[in-house]
């Protein structure tokens, strides 16, 4: 068989504890203790040994929740070998968190180590009116996280000014950012003549904030349910 | 904090409309002069002071435009800052209207307020999926921002070289173009439009110009926005996940 255009597409090997492959497919080196928190059927493939089991029990189903959508579930993988996780085609951020937190928009989340520590904090102000949430998962610690973002990404960076993000674009920012909510809703919507774009939140502080090309942050398993 | 994430940060705006990627479109709404008129709702993000306000049609305007079905409701952008748009992650296009430019409604993000728009039926009475019974007309100066589900395809028409393409992959197409839509049918089912190939409409091109072609035979899903009151405040997406069908366009 001819498999010089498949070849191509064969992961490089690497280290490093995750990579992203083609864009769409994160791949995870898996060693012993060190365990892996993930969206439950995000696995598309593995080599070596993993196990495959449930959420911790001292993960708080809410969070679980959150991260998952409706009814879904965290798994936890762990052994030694190659995972291969992938989110209906979306694409895949890595990052690597230095004993910093970051806050996600619940169902970004495809990976995290599960060394890494996932709390739920309550959205402050008007920025909980937004649809995106009365509350936010933030992950601190020192590891990896994976997101999936549905196209390619853009970071925006919000120290030099104010950078205002319509929720339902929003994968994901830095904490310690002042978050505010503004309305740009005149008397006008009210007459039918809105222009669509109600909401923002506002960011300024140092650190960035994550976007994605597509106003659709809906899980994919609720579709195909 | 290290990731691939630091890949994606801004890129220098080189005019009015660049492309942050091929799915998001950043746009200096300081630049020129007339008004960046945008889809409602494809906004993604902003930095500085900008406005959104909806853009006002007349009553015969929205006559025609419930007529044709041919729906399109715009804001406009201005202020003094960078506003980056997009849709469902489909892939952007940049391009200068030139001689005139004919695109079904549902495939434009972004246009020059400059531009001259109208309604124009295409020649057939018949609904097809992409390219409806009645298209959008630009003509004017100024750069307009198409939008197609995959990386399209343009082909040249000359008065040597007609096109043929399947209606409902059409995206957009020169004005000057003659159109003309057959159905590829054999005697042995000619009561089936679809006949034993599959194929439906194809649309026929001639003249000189260029056509627009969209690697998949779907609409975009549009105008899904909420009913009611949420809607109205241009919240909530609720009905855009049910109609995406877990794909995304890459």
């Amino acid at each position: 068989m001819d498999t010089q255009t498949l070849s191509a597409h064969r992961a490089a090997s690497t280290g490093v504890r995750m990579t992203v492959h083609s864009s769409k497919t994160l791949k995870v080196t898996m060693a012993t203790g060190h365990d892996l928190l993930a969206k439950a059927g995000s696995m598309i493939a593995y080599d070596g040994y993993v196990q495959f089991d449930g959420a911790p029990a001292n993960l708080r189903r809410s969070a679980e929740e959150m991260v998952s959508g409706e009814g879904g579930k965290l798994m936890l993988c762990r052994g030694d070998g190659d995972l291969y996780l992938a989110d209906y085609g979306g694409d895949v951020i890595v990052l690597h968190l230095d004993n910093e937190a970051l806050s996600v928009n619940g169902a970004t989340l495809l990976a995290c180590d599960a060394s890494l520590e996932l709390t739920i904090e309550p959205v402050k102000g008007l920025a909980k009116l937004s649809g995106s949430g009365l509350t936010n998962l933030v992950v601190r610690g020192t590891g990896w996280v994976s997101l999936v973002s549905r196209g390619i990404p853009m970071a925006l960076d919000c120290a030099e000014r104010e950078t205002y993000v319509d929720p339902d674009a929003l994968i994901a920012w830095t904490t310690g950012l002042d978050m505010k909510a503004r309305r740009t809703v005149k008397a006008s919507a009210l007459i039918g003549r809105g222009s669509g774009e109600a909401f923002q939140i506002g960011f300024k502080g140092q650190g960035f904030v994550v976007v994605q090309p597509s106003e659709d942050t809906g899980d994919r398993f609720k579709v195909r349910g | 904090m290290h990731s691939t994430l630091f890949a994606h940060i801004p890129v220098e705006s080189t005019g009015r409309y660049t492309l942050q990627n091929p799915q998001l479109l950043k746009t200096d709404v300081t630049q020129g002069s007339s008004p960046v008129l945008a889809r409602q709702g494809a906004m993604v993000a902003f930095e500085g002071q900008v406005e959104f306000d909806s853009q006002y049609r007349n009553r015969s305007w929205r006559n025609v435009e419930r007529m044709t079905g041919e729906r399109l409701e715009l804001m406009r952008c201005k202020g003094n800052g960078v506003v980056y748009l997009a849709n469902l992650a489909q892939h952007l296009h940049i391009m200068e209207v030139g001689r005139g430019l004919t695109v079904d409604s549902s495939y434009v993000l972004a246009f020059d307020g400059s531009l001259g728009v109208g309604i124009v039926a295409v020649d057939s009475a018949v609904e097809v999926a992409s390219a409806g019974a009645y298209n959008l007309e630009l003509s004017g100066s100024g750069q307009i921002v198409l939008m197609t589900s995959g990386e399209p395809l343009l082909l040249e028409v000359t008065p040597e070289k007609n096109v043929c393409c399947d209606a409902d992959a059409v995206v957009a197409w020169s004005t000057s173009l003659r159109t003309q839509l057959q159905a590829p049918t054999s005697t042995s089912a000619v009561w089936r439009r679809r006949g034993s190939s599959g194929e439906g409409w194809e649309m026929q091109f001639s003249g000189t110009g260029h056509v627009l072609v969209q690697p998949s035979e779907l609409l975009p899903p549009q105008h899904l926005r909420t009913s009611g009151v949420l809607g109205q405040f241009g919240m909530g997406s609720g009905g855009l996940r049910g109609n995406n069908l877990g794909g995304s366009n890459s």
